[in-house]
């Protein structure tokens, strides 16, 4: 049992992984790839007006408008803390390293025990807040079906089994290796599920972005 | 007369629980709380309690664990294995310092030897952090 889920699964994991984001990311090239123009005429592209600091400070605050600090400022502020620890707590956790310290030789520098511990808690913290959302708020709850439950509980379930594990509360065994199997489930729904926004975000924001402004849009979306 | 009685009554009583037990090794402590936390950066886990009787009975040489070695082999003299000995230490050698200091030693030790012990003898011993680092 141990075996199997610290070696094949944990290697099939990685692959499903990796390649699923490779894959997903050549596909979205590969449908935006016609042109739509060659040079599109884009008004004012060419003179850059010059702006001084104050006013690029302004601008920069009015566009926040736009952005869910003005629509929904609690809900950006859990989202920002529940992606930071997310994302801070299993690469500097301190167990994490040592194991790959002890198989590879490499491990990175890690955090004390106790602060990774309140970043799973803020983690979970956060997680019901999203879960919560979903069951409470109408405007939320009228586009929530059963998919998003599931990938709520596919994100949690490491975080949730880690903390257990960490505290060890209940039969320590049975945590660890649920922990185990769960992050390899979370490793290969990524690419295939709306989590694959864990790559999508990157070329939704900063890529679409440019596509628009710098690179003057030669993609079609 | 009668004192002298009770003299070679123990002495032959403390041959025999040597004889017995194989070696004067065998009557130490059995728990012993192996802590690290002074010479490597401790960031947070409870110190292990090792039970050194166990791991006599599971019929492990001395030396499969008690090491000092020099070219590839184990020189280490078992006469110098007594309770106290301050050379035997294993922080002595695995300084905090060192890449193998003292916790690198015992996690790959530890671990290296409980993962291949139980995929042979598919027996379950301790391999899991909070196994060995358990909370009371």
């Amino acid at each position: 049992m141990y075996d199997l889920i610290e070696g094949p699964f944990l290697s099939l994991a990685f692959i499903i992984f990796v390649l699923g984001l490779l894959y997903q990311g050549s596909r979205f090239f590969q449908l935006t790839r016609k042109k739509e123009w060659i040079a599109p005429p884009l008004p004012g592209a060419e003179k850059r007006v010059k702006k001084s600091v104050g006013q690029f400070i302004i601008d920069g605050l009015a566009s926040v408008k736009g952005t869910l600090w003005k629509t929904d400022p609690l809900m950006m502020i859990v989202t920002s803390a529940f992606h930071v620890c997310l994302i801070l707590a299993p690469i500097f956790l301190l167990a994490h390293n040592v194991l790959l310290d002890q198989s590879w030789g490499i491990g990175l520098w890690s955090f004390p025990e106790s602060f990774t511990d309140w970043l799973t808690i803020v983690v979970l913290i956060c997680v019901a807040f999203f879960l919560m959302r979903r069951l409470f708020l109408a405007r939320v709850r009228a586009i929530t079906s059963f998919y998003d439950y599931f990938v709520l509980l596919i994100a949690a379930a490491p975080f949730l089994t880690g903390y257990l594990a960490y505290h060890q509360w209940f039969d320590y065994r049975t945590v660890m290796i649920l922990h185990i199997l769960t992050a390899e489930l979370m490793l290969i729904t990524v690419p295939f599920t709306k989590l694959g926004h864990m790559l999508f975000f990157f070329l939704y924001r900063f890529l679409i972005g440019s596509e628009y402004s710098f690179t003057r849009g030669s993609r079609t979306w | 007369m009668k004192l002298d009685c009770i003299r070679v009554l123990m002495i032959i009583m403390l041959t025999t629980m040597i004889a017995l037990t194989g070696s004067v090794l065998m009557a130490q402590q059995d728990k012993m709380i192996l802590d690290s936390s002074n010479a490597s950066q401790n960031k947070g886990r409870p110190a292990v309690t090792f039970f050194h009787n166990r791991h006599v009975e599971a019929g492990l040489d001395c030396k499969a664990c008690h090491h000092l070695y020099q070219k590839g082999k184990n020189i280490l003299d078992e006469s110098q294995l007594v309770e106290g000995n301050p050379a035997i230490r294993c922080s002595q050698c695995h300084a905090a310092q060192l890449r193998l200091n003292v916790q690198q030693a015992f996690h790959s030790q530890c671990i290296g030897c409980h993962v291949t012990y139980q995929k042979e003898k598919k027996k379950t011993v301790p391999r899991y952090c909070g196994e060995c680092h358990a909370r009371k």
